[in-house]
Formats: structure tokens, sequence, C-alpha cells
């Protein structure tokens, strides 16, 4: 069952696009790692999804409703963080937690007090004197405590120091395994994410260009690096349209590759005879993301020929 | 939890949030209140200008309220939490209905209260002042909405006055609406407010048509509020057609040096109480010429007092000073130019008058006691007397009085507002009474706490004239004086009928 769904929606800010007939869903129980480079979209997807922003086409529905239709109490199952997100600067955080508690029935106070502890915040500090890190912390406590089924995350980590994001990290993990949260989470820290995540989709000029278990992903794109023989340059390799982030220098280039099954290499032997040596790996989530990031392989291709 | 409770949640979190702004709000109320009951009359005179500060104030509040969970903006806190959209709209409307309308309201009517205001004016006064600041409050609560922060919604609220004042310049717009018509059209605009807000709250949609709405929302409610109240006429009374003109002139005797025609006037079917004006039409007075085309022509006088009957006093009192009744009679002269004047001399076949006669009846507004600071009122009036000073000629009266009266309303709009006062000495010990009359007077216009009405205030000096011995006329000493009231009365208007005379011309 998926616990996102959206179907064809469109939104436009006057006359930019920012999603183009978006198609997407993310399974119950997966920790769904957004991807995509500034301005593709994603920040204005989250907002559409917690009700934000309207869509002014196509449908979305979340935890197995039409958003638009859903109650309360089910919106009070929907955590939802982001980075320019304003909390109330006057309140101090413990009188911001007693706010928000009387609206969850499944507030937890004492998680509220564990990630306190574990954040290190004060509770009578007010929300306006907090650091950029405290405010994403005090945010993450709020969104966390209620122990939501599904959470939306949009830039969660930032400002936050690498002991804190990668003690958040494992939290996140055991709370969505043990808990069966589903987690969407858009993040420019692919380190992180690539930790996390066990789905992950790429959008790109406000459409879906990949989305998929992170699995999938390792086991698809495949960096290889081409060595050639002294008397044949690299610019005679024959470039495929397939692919992606194509260098060269010298004798050597590399580029990734879409391929299921391990006979890449033999297939690449066979198209590449003058090559001396092909090493052929599994991606990285950031080699995959800058890929697909870049222009398309196939205008990269036209580059080369001419 | 409900939505009643989440109402509760949101208002009590607002009036937290806001509460600095709210207690410099309050105060701001109860200094201009207190002003206007006296305090720091003449030491603090840009109090007198308060109704400016309580209004500007009270519109930050209600903008701040909005914005603090703003329907619009895409980081708004409340949006991605589960509230319900209108518990937080409701917690808004309600604490600026109740806090801020409600705490100006009640600084309203206190200073109505001190001002003697009562009965049909107050609820009026309240009405009005009730609907004009909710008005202001609710024309600024959409554009809080739609602006991101307080000085956005300063910068729109005065582009949008000005844009409206030159498209109503521009276009010459002159419409005066009657009162009912402005109250509804004000309710209206509240609820097209409202409905605008709750559609904001509930779908945060804020395209440009959405901006369209507000501002057809704010011009109707400018319009509204500042459009100039018509003016209803008096209250038609059919008694009154009792009332007939009579004019005779007699020419060429009539023409003076100055060259006008003096013409006589009796009023009949006046009865004794009463006080009657005359308003002559424009172009009022059609004269017929022989062998001449006939000529429209105006008086230059306007309005003129026919008669000023013996003001209301305690069966037999006697009066010491000539009676002021100066009868039914009366004259005016008609303006002619040379031409007109040959053509008079000429001959005159007819000539006939038209214009209005009004009618007042004779009201105590108030009593006083001849004592300093004595002060007393009804009907909206508000009396206190000064000092009083005596010598060999005269009594001196130092009156002070205010006036107040819903905005939006001329003066004799009203039913039962006065169009003069005349002023009497009355020492009910002796059963005698004299008449006094104004001085000197100066009058000026002021504001209350709250915008709905209109404050004129006026500071008379009275003048009692006695005669020394040996000199005809009362001879009152001191203690008279002191043992007497000063007794306030209204001319009330009844009504007006319109006259037509055909005047009666002896030639000699």
């Amino acid at each position: 069952m998926a616990v996102v769904e959206v179907s064809r929606v469109t939104y436009r800010y006057g006359k930019i696009t920012a999603l183009s007939d978006l198609d997407f869903t993310v399974p119950q129980g997966a920790l769904y790692a957004l991807l995509g480079p500034n301005g593709s979209g994603k920040t204005t997807l989250l907002q559409i999804l917690i009700g934000l922003r309207r869509t002014q086409s196509g449908r979305v529905s979340l935890i197995g409703r039409e958003s638009s239709t859903l109650t309360l109490k089910e919106r009070s199952a929907i955590g939802y963080i982001a980075e320019g997100q304003s909390l109330p600067k006057w309140m101090r955080l413990e009188q911001l937690e007693a706010y928000l508690a009387p609206l969850y029935d499944t507030w937890d106070a004492a998680l509220a007090r564990d990630l306190r502890e574990r954040f290190n915040l004060d509770p009578r500090r007010t929300i306006g004197t907090l650091s950029r890190g405290e405010h994403m912390k005090a945010a993450l406590l709020c969104a966390l405590a209620p122990r939501p089924k599904l959470l939306l995350m949009d830039e969660p980590f930032t400002g936050m120091d690498a002991l804190v994001k990668d003690d958040l990290v494992r939290g996140l993990l055991e709370s969505a395994g043990s808990e069966g949260w589903s987690v969407l989470l858009c993040s420019h820290d692919i380190g992180e994410l690539e930790l996390l995540a066990d789905w992950v989709g790429f959008l790109d000029a406000g459409r879906m260009r990949l989305s998929e278990p992170m699995e999938s992903v390792r086991d698809r794109f495949k960096v290889v690096e081409l060595t050639m023989s002294d008397d044949v340059s690299a610019a005679a390799i024959p470039v495929s349209s397939d692919w992606l982030s194509f260098e060269r220098a010298g004798s050597r280039a590399s580029f990734v590759v879409s391929h299921t099954g391990d006979d890449l290499g033999t297939l690449l032997r066979a198209q590449l005879p003058h090559a001396t040596r092909i090493d052929v790996r599994a991606a990285t989530l950031r080699e995959v993301f800058i890929a697909l990031a870049k222009r398309p392989a196939s205008r990269v291709t036209r580059e080369v020929a001419a | 939890m409900t939505w009643l409770a989440q109402v509760l949640h949101v208002a009590r979190k607002d009036l937290r949030q806001a509460r600095w702004l709210f207690v410099v709000y309050v105060a701001v109320v109860a200094l201009v209140t207190m002003h206007m009951l006296g305090w720091q009359r003449d030491k603090l005179p840009v109090l007198d200008f308060g109704l400016i500060f309580v209004m500007g104030m009270g519109m930050v509040l209600a903008a701040s309220l909005v914005q603090s969970d703003s329907p619009t903006r895409s980081d708004a806190f409340w949006a991605s939490r589960p509230f319900y959209p209108l518990s937080v709209l409701t917690a808004k409307v309600a604490l600026t209905v109740v806090l801020v309308l409600g705490v100006g309201l009640l600084g309203q009517f206190a200073a109505l209260r001190y001002l003697d205001v009562t009965g049909g004016v107050l609820a009026a006064v309240m009405r009005i002042s009730a609907l004009e600041y909710a008005g202001w409050l609710f024309i600024v609560m959409p554009i809080a909405a739609l602006s991101r922060d307080l000085r956005t919604v300063v910068v729109v609220l005065i582009v949008f006055l000005v844009s409206v004042l030159v498209v109503i310049g521009a276009l010459s717009i002159d419409v005066a609406l009657g009162e009912p018509q402005r109250e509804l059209l004000i309710v209206t605009c509240i609820f097209g407010a409202i409905g605008l807000l709750a559609y904001l709250y509930r779908t945060r949609d804020a395209r440009s048509r959405i901006w369209v709405a507000g501002f057809v929302i704010f011009g109707g409610s400018l319009f509204s509020l500042w459009s100039p109240g018509s003016s209803p006429r008096p209250p038609a009374d059919s008694s009154l057609r009792r009332l007939t003109l009579d004019a005779e002139v007699a020419y060429p005797d009539s023409l003076g040096r100055s060259g006008a025609m003096r013409i006589r006037f009796h009023v009949r079917g006046r009865a004794p109480d009463e006080r009657v004006t005359f308003t002559p039409s424009e172009k009022g007075v059609a004269l017929t010429y022989r062998g001449r085309p006939s000529e429209k022509l105006s008086f230059e006088r306007g309005t003129v007092d026919v008669t000023a009957p013996l003001l209301p006093t305690p069966p037999g009192t006697k009066w010491l000073d000539a009676s002021a009744d100066l009868g039914s009679t009366f004259e005016l002269d008609l303006p002619l130019s040379v031409q007109q004047r040959d053509a008079v001399r000429a001959g005159l076949s007819s000539m006939t008058i038209d214009g209005s006669l009004a009618v007042d009846s004779a009201h105590i507004a108030v009593t006083l006691p001849l004592e300093p600071n004595a002060t007393s009122g009804s009907d909206a009036r508000h009396f206190v007397v000064g000092k009083t000073v005596y010598d060999a000629h005269d009594v001196l009266i130092e009156l002070n009085s205010s006036f107040v009266r819903p905005s939006q309303q001329g003066e004799s709009r009203i039913v039962g507002a006065s169009t003069a006062t005349s002023y009497a000495l009355v020492n009910k010990a002796a059963g005698e009474a004299v008449t006094i009359r104004s001085h000197n007077s100066s009058s000026g216009g002021g504001m209350l706490v709250l915008s709905g009405a209109q404050l004129s205030s006026n500071h008379a000096t009275l003048r009692a004239g006695r005669a020394p011995a040996g000199i005809s006329g009362p001879q009152l000493s001191d203690s008279w004086f002191r043992a007497s009231e000063l007794t306030i009365v209204d001319w009330v208007r009844r009504g007006e009928v319109r006259v037509h005379a055909s005047v009666a011309i002896s030639k000699h």
C-alpha cells in the first residue's frame, strides 16, 4: 500500500511551472529520499503534500485518503519539518510543546523530553534566540514527538553539526524501523540519505525522472572507467546515448550507465575493442544524482560527435 | 481537540502572544477616555485626536492577530499542524471583536455617558461606532492575510486609500447614502471581509482574483465609511398646514434709498409657544410687470426668525424684562437693480413669494444653579457653568457646553435635536424671570474615543442686564441672581411646511 500517492499533479507560480503532470508513490514503511537540483520542485511538492499549497490540477492521497478529505485525526498522523518553517519565535520551547501537545492524541511527552536532552535544547529558551541548527532541532522535536505515521522532511539536517546529524539519522532509522513510520525526505546531504533511504526518487524540472528502491538503484547504476590504447584517443570513443555524465581526459574516460546484470564488462569489451582496461563498479548515490542532474546524455553525445 | 476547544486554544495563544500590544491598546483607550472625561483637558491637546491612536492601534492589533497565523504564507506554522482552519480564524475574529472592538466601545460608552448622551442617541452612536470601527478592523484583516508583514499592511492600506480617493475624485463620485443604506453597506462589507478570510483560511489560495475580491470589499468599505449621509427631511406634520403667510408691499414708497423693496410678512395660524422661521426659496419671488416680461428674484437673506415666543417657565412667573415675543410679523428687503426699480415704478401687476415655514417647540434642556462648576445634561448635551461675574450693569455667566450627535447626520436631521438655544434666569422663590443673551461664544468640533459621533463644544458668555438705581429696567440684586436657576431651552424642530404668498400691492 502506498502512503503517498501523487497523480498528475501540476503546480505553477505564474508562468513558471514547478511541477508538471507529476506521478509518484511512496510505499508504506519506506524511507524515501527525494533528490533533485535546486528549483526542481521538491519543496513545492512537500508543501502540497502537507496542505500548505493547493494543487492546481491532479490528485494527492496521503495514508490512503484524498488529501483534501483527511480528517483532523488523520492529519495529526502526518509530521512536517522544513528548513524555512517559521516556529512561533516568541514562545519558549516548553510553551511550544505545551501548545502542540493537546492537538495530538499520540503526543509522547517522554519522547519529547528524550529528544530535548539528546539535542541539548533548553526548554526555557525562546525559539527566537535559537541558532539555525537548534531551530531545526526544535522543529524536529515537534514533528517527532506525536509519533507520526508519515513524516515529510524538507532539508531537516540544515545547520546541524555532524554529531547530532549522525545521532538523528540513527534515531530516525531506528524509529522508522521499529514503529513502521514512512518518511519522505528531501536533502542535499546525499551521503546521509544513502545511509537512511531504502527508496529514492529523482525530481528534475518538475518531473520525476526516477523512483525506485535504493537496492535497485545500486544494482542498476554503474560507473565505468575506461583506459584506451595509446594510439586511440578518447575522442574516438563511440559514446552511447545511454551513458550519463560522460567525461574524458587524454586516453581515459568515465561515465555512468544504467544496466542490470553482470555482463556489462563483457558487453563493453565487445563494443570498445581499443580499450586496454575497463573497470565497472556500483555507482554511489551522489554519482547517480550528479549524472541525472547533468544535461541529458543524448546532448552530450551530439556534442562529442560534433 | 474539539473545534471549540481549538478556538479557545488558539485564542489563548494569540492573547499571550499579543499581550503587550493589548496592554498598550487598553492603556491608550483608557487615556483617551479619561481625557474625554476631563483629565488633562488643556495640558494634553494631542489626546483630542485620541480617536486616531485608538483606531490605528486597533487596526495594528487586528492585523498582527491575523499575521501570527497567516492563511497565505507557505511557511505558516499552524497550516502544517492539525488545526481546523476556521477555528484559527474564529479565534482571531473573536479576539478582534471582544478585545479590540469591545474595549474601544467601552471607552466610547464611558465618554458618551459622561457627556450625558442617553437613550436613542446613545444607542445610535454606539451602533454607528461599532459598525464603523468594525468596518475598519475588517478592512485590515484581509489585507493582513494577503501580506507578509505589518509594514506591507501599512503600505498596502495607504496605497489602497489613496487609490480609492483618486478614483472617487477622478470619477467625481458624489453619492450620498441614506444612513440605513450606509450601515447596510458597512455590514455587507464586514461579512464580505469575513467570507474572504474564511476562504483564505480554508483554501490558502491567494491568487490574483482574491486580491481583486479584496480590493472590491476594501473599496466598498471605504465608500460606505466615508460616504456623506443624505439629509432626510424633518418628519411631516400635517397640523402645520394651518400656517399661512401673508405679504404686502406699498410702492414706490417701499423702495428705499438702498434700492431694495421692503416687503412686510405676517404668519397666521401659529400657536403662542411656537417658534417659526421662514426660508424663502431660491428665485422664489415672482414679479409681473405691466407691459414688460416678468422675472424671478431672490432675497438676500436666507432663514429669518419670524417669532421668538416667551420661554416656558413655571405658571405665574413674571418676566421682568420686555417681552421677547416678536409677534408674527417681519420684514424682508428684496434687492432690485436700477432697471428693476424703474420697472416697478412703471407698474407692478402681481407678485408672489414661495418659501417654507419651519416650526420649533420649546424644550427645557436643563436647569442649572448659578454656581461655578455646576453641571447638568440631557439629550446628548452636557453643560458646565464656569465663573460668574457680577458688576453694576451686568451679570456675566460663562457656560461651557458640549453636544454629541451621531456622525453622518446633520444637526437638524435628528428627531428631537435642537436648532437653536435660548437662555433664561428663573428665580422660583420670587416668581420672576429674565431672558439672557449670549454675549459672545466660540465653538469647535472634536472627536470621541471612536468614530461614529461628532462632538461639538461651545464656550459662551451669557449676559444678563440689570439696571442700576434710577435707570429703567430690572433692578436685581446679586442675591436675586444667586437664588436663580439658569434655564437652557432648546428649540426642537417639529416640521416644515411650504408656503406661497400672493403679495397684496398697494400704490401710493
